[in-house]
């Protein structure tokens, strides 16, 4: 175990660092960079006509002119060393100060996602495989493959305006006005938690449907393996029998996916975000994006990965834990 | 005129004295809806001893009750005297629109994000030296009490108030306006490149404090429509010395240390913390930047003059608190402005937007309301206890402007040809887009930079060539021009490629629907049309990087008060930053003298020249006329912007619960909003 | 021998029951997967709904009864018009739609088509119309159905600049099926090579692959492409821009399905039987394609199924954004798209229906996987 656990630890580390690498190429993707934005931004309303020696002026002055691998050491060497992401240049600010708080709210609402999607997902899943091909399998695989089906942008739009108009849902962002700015109380958690049940809702949805389904073929196949046939000959009651061998197996895909699951609900993060008017990461990714502010977007694009990278390596030491034949053969 | 104004001021203060020494009766709450006779030199408003005068009466002063703890909010505000001692010796009356108003609410406004559809908001707190009064055609005072033109239109001088103070609480002097143009605009130290708008002829002018309410400017030429500027402009023309001087070694024997004890190196980089490099009051503030560093300092937001201060700005939004020395009462002697608190929420969503409103929960929006939603807007009303109006607008068609200096030479040729303007525009169905887009209202027309309805020169004929529906001429313009088609249909360039053209716009300077409907009638013109919805910073960072097919936006910026004393417009880039309008390669030419860029056609060229000389007429003289009709000839001529449907209203929208708003003559950028609406005696009812 | 020991003749019966058993014996995998599959009659419903779809996305052309940007100008915002037998005049063997008329209310600006019961437009199949080719190839003058006299039925009522809703789905369909259709392809051929890979061989070659698998599955994908599409040439016409987001999708679709296949490999690689093809010589490729990977084809398929809604919507959420197909491409996100407001939800409901046929897509293409997994399941019953 130990070995393993070596294994993956340095696993991990090559990951980051090729994930660090990933992130800087994604950063630099989009043509152009934010010297010209910032340029125009500094000059506007001023009737100046701006020439390319200003625009080549302000690149020197951000460190945009150097040369692609300085900076990314110069970024990188900055977040490891000093924890600093550099300079949010649309916002004239850190980056750190930019995306403080938003990074709690942003996990929380993640991890209210996950914590919907496996709690759903699991025995439903399960009872599905048990009753495989009766109407109420199918009746939860159609429930389920509505919140895949249906685009997220749409779906959020819809919820939210029925939600609005038939309960009086609080429409957009994620505090009350008279939260925003409030200490941390037991009346403001409430609030959030009546801003947060939506997205999360909606982002659940979608999540489930995967969940479900390999929750589903994983119990279908293995409850038709020998063991369990032989168990319920022994005579095994059919629900111990169902916990006792099936399900445990079951969860191993799952239990394999966790971070993914992270990756996956955060995808849909920025666009449900945009539509719901939600500040925080993903809407912000979405914006530092389209502005080309790019050391926001690699901030957060990095705290993700690695979050995401982490949660891998936990859920890989969890499946070893739950099937050994992974941990001697890997 | 000037002796009339100052003749009217001096008889005012004359009567006061008598009235004053007479007998001290209670003002009358004069209203818009009701004068009670009373005739003030400006509308709808008095200066305090003219109302005391005329009505021979004593005003006296209340506050809002809540104004201690509104003052407890703002960073740095010492403990308030009394509120006498706060406003001016000489404050400005207002007259309410129909009621004396109560204190108390909150404003809760939306926009987009910071520095992006944030006027709307920013224009309820805004103050300048004058103002447009809601007829948009009398200039009265605000800021300033009086001005005074020399006769050549070479002097402008400013009468301030004695007493204003700035919302610390400071004095407000002729020396803060001297301070903002020499120490800050023109002061290379301070700000690289001095705005050319703020130039004249290439000159910065003269701006002396004389004494301490009297403030002159010195042109190097007659500037006679420059007043206006004061009187639409979003900037303001005055910043605190007491405050932004400390951080410079002019103002301050102690500054370099007080520069080195909060960490900025230049006197420029303190400055700017505060000011962020512009006039435009919208740039991330103090508070967004380092709130720990403004706290060291002692001052979230700079001092201002308007009604409202900041205290409060994340990337989420900005609350905003009265300003406790604003220099307006109202007739019945409160000061004013009776809301206390603005909310301004950021919220770039279109959808969620309209939700929050057809919630009641916005009570006032203006900016970046599409037509489109407005039979949503106005069956929800009852519903979300909201009125929804439909406001002219001043112009205002979009426009198509071809770009004449693109990067690629083949298609910088043919949109050169004339004829090619000419022919998208024949291929435009108007009337359709009209129907379509707009709910069958507006009229359709070409664009021109002068509104016709503000300025004399402009006629029928500029606004209705080439507009309309003429498929065949179209096709046969292209063909004369040599664009032949392919098997496919497909026009071919003269090298032989595919003419292409891309149509790349941001929604919020024009709807998606009018693109999709123009890319039917081009590509049915045999052209390869491909449109692309983007922000409106990358439309803006795209046009203004002159790596546009065509440039889309509003023709804005083109009412007589604003053209006649800034010619951005008329002349080469044909628009601004917000919205950029073409020809770039021609002003490097200009502007390096002929080295770099490209040489401008002959009729293009005389543009700069004649929109020089146009500055210097008064607008509305014959030769004003005169030279306006040259240039709009020139403009047209070459079709530069091709217009599509004009005087298309607007919609605006406000909770019912929001008193003394007058229904708006006009929405438009150009008076700024809701300036000339006066926002300060806004109040919200209670139910 | 057995022909000396039975000379009884076949009955008819034993015959049928011997051949369809020599049938069962000689028949590949394959086939029997097909047998098995077509007793799943949902399966069979879903692929046949599947197939419908395709069919008419296919013929597009021919089925639409117009152009996807063709504008009626005389119906913009129309609610559907169903075609019926029967009103107050009496019944007529033929189907028609009631004549409309578009009013504008005078306070709400809203434009309101009201039916006019007395006019009746029949309804006629294979109409003469502007003559189009089929799948851009085959020459076509005839539509399946519409109005006579130029007057024009929309079934599924009209847009907000008056296009057919019901014309554009269809075409809409033939997009996004392709891309995603596409996309899964892609991803999956890459997913199996990778995967396979990676689980057979295991150690070194598995820990390298291992990293560039994870580096590229923790990316958050949206903005992954977000990058992408950004990068993508402006001038690119929305044809290209369409290939270039199917290989897109595709290019980073297979991480999941091949950490999969490399886990179930990895996990059945000491089994005795894979022990057994080793030692009696079988190549790699062959070990992997017929011994390892049929007992877990279920999860293959399971996976490919559902990666394909995961293209679709990826799809439509890109070009949400913006950075996906363009307009006068035409696909469900697309449409989709321009349904996104309130306006649209309270004023013209009927936008919607392409949301219909995602998820009826979707669903169906679940149910298919359904139907196939249990028939590739070797355990399963025979026969």
């Amino acid at each position: 175990m130990l070995r393993f656990l070596t294994e993956r630890a340095i696993g991990m580390a090559v990951t980051l660092f090729l994930v660090s690498i990933m992130v800087f190429v994604i950063m630099e993707l989009p043509p152009g960079d934010y010297a010209d934005r910032y340029a125009f931004r500094k000059y506007s309303g001023t009737g100046l006509t701006i020439t390319e020696a200003d625009v080549a002026a302000i690149r020197a002055e951000l460190g945009l002119d150097k040369a692609a691998i300085l900076r990314y050491f110069d970024w990188i060497g900055g977040i490891i060393l000093r924890g600093d992401f550099g300079q949010a240049y649309a916002f004239e600010t850190s980056v750190n100060s930019i995306i403080g708080e938003k990074a709690w709210l942003t996990l929380g609402l993640l991890l209210v996602t996950l914590i919907i999607t496996y709690v759903v997902s699991i025995p439903i899943g399960i009872f599905a495989a048990v009753r495989r091909g009766s109407a109420v399998d199918y009746g939860l695989t159609v429930f389920s493959y509505l919140g895949l089906a249906l685009p997220n942008f749409l779906l959020a739009l819809v919820l939210l305006y029925f939600a609005n108009s038939w309960f009086g849902a609080a429409v957009g962002g994620l505090f009350s006005a008279e939260y925003a700015d409030a200490p941390w109380s037991l009346a403001k958690f409430w609030d959030l938690v009546k801003h947060m049940w939506l997205p999360a809702f909606v982002l659940a949805w979608s999540a489930m449907a995967y969940q479900i389904q390999t929750v589903r073929a994983t119990m279908s196949d293995e409850i038709g393996k020998l063991s369990v046939t032989a168990a319920r000959a022994r005579g095994v009651p059919e629900g111990r029998l169902l916990l006792k061998y099936p399900a445990r197996l079951a969860i191993n895909p799952i239990a394999s996916t966790i971070g993914f699951d992270v990756n996956r609900i955060f995808s849909e993060l920025p666009i449900v975000a945009a539509v719901l008017g939600l500040t925080e990461l993903g809407d912000l990714l979405l914006k530092s994006f389209l502005d080309l502010d790019m050391n926001v977007a690699g901030a957060i694009l990095l705290l993700l990965t690695v979050v995401i990278v982490v949660m891998n390596f936990l859920s890989d030491l969890l499946l070893a834990w739950l099937d050994p034949r992974i941990r001697l053969g890997g | 005129m000037t002796t009339t104004i100052r003749a009217r001021l001096m008889l005012g203060a004359s009567l006061s004295l008598i009235a004053g020494a007479a007998a001290a009766a209670d003002c009358p709450a004069v209203t818009v809806a009701d004068m009670q006779g009373l005739s003030p030199a400006f509308p709808q408003q008095f200066e305090l001893a003219e109302l005391e005068a005329a009505a021979s009466c004593d005003l006296a002063f209340q506050e809002n009750p809540e104004i201690a703890d509104l003052n407890a909010r703002i960073m740095g505000n010492p403990d308030l005297p009394p509120v006498a001692e706060r406003l001016p010796a000489e404050p400005l009356v207002v007259a309410p629109y129909a009621e004396i108003g109560s204190y108390g609410g909150v404003v809760t406004g939306l926009s987009r994000g910071t520095e992006s559809g944030t006027s709307d908001i920013l224009s309820v707190r805004h103050v300048n030296l004058v103002r447009y009064s809601d007829d948009l055609k009398t200039i009265v005072p605000n800021v300033a009490k009086a001005w005074e033109w020399n006769d050549d239109f070479t002097q402008l001088t400013f009468t301030l108030r004695k007493g204003h103070k700035w919302s610390d609480g400071a004095p407000f002097t002729a020396e803060d306006v001297a301070f903002w143009y020499n120490d800050i605009i023109t002061n290379p130290a301070i700000t690289e490149k001095t705005p050319d708008r703020w130039l004249f002829e290439g000159e910065p002018a003269k701006v002396e404090a004389v004494d301490e309410v009297t403030v002159r400017f010195s042109f190097p030429a007659p500037q006679p429509n420059l007043l206006n500027r004061w009187a639409v402009d979003y900037g303001q023309t005055f910043q605190p010395r007491h405050f932004l001087g400390q951080f410079m070694d002019r103002y301050n024997a102690d500054a370099a240390a007080l520069r080195e004890q909060h960490g900025f190196e230049t006197e420029a980089e303190a400055v700017n913390f505060y000011y962020g490099n512009s006039d435009w009051k919208d740039v991330p503030s103090a508070m967004m930047k380092d709130m720990s560093k403004a706290e060291a300092i002692g001052k979230a937001a700079v001092p201002t003059l308007e009604s409202h201060i900041v205290v409060r700005e994340n990337s989420e939004g900005r609350r905003l608190v009265a300003n406790p020395y604003f220099h307006m009462v109202d007739t019945a002697g409160n000061q004013l402005p009776y809301i206390p608190e603005i909310r301004e929420d950021y919220v770039p969503e279109r959808e969620v937007v309209n939700l929050r409103i057809l919630n009641g929960e916005v009570v006032w929006k203006q900016q970046a309301m599409e037509l489109n939603d407005f039979p949503l807007l106005k069956e929800n009303e009852a519903k979300g206890n909201y009125t929804a109006e439909l406001a002219p607008t001043l112009g205002e068609t979009v426009f198509y402007s071809f770009n004449r200096n693109h990067k690629d030479p083949v298609l910088a040729e043919i949109f050169s040809d004339v004829r090619f303007s000419q022919a998208m525009s024949l291929g435009i169905d108007r009337e359709e887009i009209k129907e379509i887009v707009y709910l069958g209202q507006g009229t359709p027309a070409q664009a021109v930079p002068a509104e016709a309805a503000t300025v004399n020169f402009v006629t029928d004929e500029h606004l209705t060539q080439f507009i309309e529906h003429d498929p065949d001429a179209a096709n046969a313009l292209l063909d004369e021009m040599g664009l032949t088609r392919d098997a496919n249909g497909i026009r071919q360039r003269p090298d032989g490629k595919p003419l292409t053209v891309r149509i790349v716009f941001a929604s919020q300077g024009s709807p998606v629907q009018l693109h999709e409907l123009t890319r039917g009638y081009w590509a049915d013109l045999g052209l390869q049309v491909d449109i692309r919805e983007v922000t409106s910073d990358e439309y803006r960072a795209q046009g203004n990087g002159n790596d546009v097919d065509v440039f889309i936006w509003k023709n804005d910026g083109i009412t007589g008060p604003f053209i006649s004393q800034d010619a951005t417009m008329l002349v080469p880039p044909f628009g601004d930053f917000f919205n950029p309008g073409g020809g770039y390669e021609w002003v490097n030419w200009m502007n390096s003298d002929g080295a770099e860029g490209i040489e401008p056609p002959a009729d293009i060229k005389k543009l700069w020249d004649l929109a020089e000389d146009f500055l210097k007429q008064p607008l509305g003289s014959a030769e004003s006329d005169r030279i306006g009709a040259e240039i709009i000839d020139i403009h047209a001529d070459n079709l530069l912007k091709i217009g599509v449907v004009a005087g298309i209203p607007s919609p605006y929208v406000y909770r019912n619960d929001l008193a003394n708003l007058q229904p708006l003559t006009a929405k438009t950028y150009d008076f700024y909003w809701t300036y000339p609406y006066r926002p300060q005696q806004w109040f919200l009812k209670a139910e | 021998m057995s022909a000396t020991e039975d000379p009884r003749p076949e009955t008819r019966t034993e015959r049928r029951e011997r051949e369809r058993r020599e049938r069962y014996y000689a028949a590949s995998q394959w086939t029997l997967i097909w047998w098995r599959f077509r007793r799943h009659r949902a399966a069979m419903v879903a692929a046949a709904i599947l197939g419908l779809m395709m069919f008419l996305g296919i013929f597009a052309e021919f089925f639409a009864p117009y152009g996807p940007t063709d504008r009626d100008r005389t119906y913009v915002s129309g609610p559907p018009q169903l075609p019926m037998f029967c009103d107050h005049n009496g019944c007529s063997l033929r189907p028609f739609v009631h004549g409309t008329s578009t009013v504008r209310d005078p306070v709400t600006l809203r434009a309101v088509a009201r039916p006019d019961p007395e006019t009746r437009r029949y309804v006629h199949f294979f109409v003469p119309a502007e003559p189009t080719k089929l799948m851009g190839l085959i020459p076509s003058q005839t539509r399946f159905f519409g109005l006579e006299d130029g007057e024009k039925l929309h079934l599924w009522g009209t847009d907000t600049l008056g296009r057919d809703v019901f014309s554009r789905t269809l075409f809409a369909t033939r997009t996004s099926l392709s891309i995603g259709v596409l996309g899964v392809l892609i991803s999956f051929v890459l997913a199996l090579t990778i995967g396979g890979v990676a689980g057979y061989f295991g150690g070194l070659i598995d820990s390298a692959i291992q990293r560039v698998t994870e580096v590229v599955r923790v990316i958050p994908i949206i903005p992954l492409y977000m990058g992408l599409a950004a990068a993508m040439p402006k001038e690119w016409s929305s044809t290209q821009v369409y290939f270039a987001m199917t290989l897109i999708l595709g290019l980073f679709g297979w991480p999941t399905l091949a950490r999969r296949i490399r886990s179930q490999l990895l996990s059945i690689r000491g089994e005795d039987y894979v022990l057994a093809a080793e030692l009696a010589g079988a190549r790699p490729g062959r070990i992997i394609a017929n011994h390892m990977l049929p007992s877990f084809t279920s999860f293959i398929i399971v996976d490919l199924v559902i990666s394909f809604p995961y293209m679709i919507l990826s799809e439509t959420a890109l070009s949400f954004v913006g950075l996906g197909l363009r307009p006068p491409a035409v696909s469900w996100g697309v449409m989709l798209q321009q349904a996104q407001s309130i306006q649209v939800i309270e004023q013209a409901p009927w936008l919607f229906i392409p949301a219909g046929f995602v998820v009826i897509a979707v669903l169906a293409f679940t149910v298919v996987g359904d139907g196939l997994r249990d028939a590739a399941d070797p355990y399963g019953q025979s026969g």
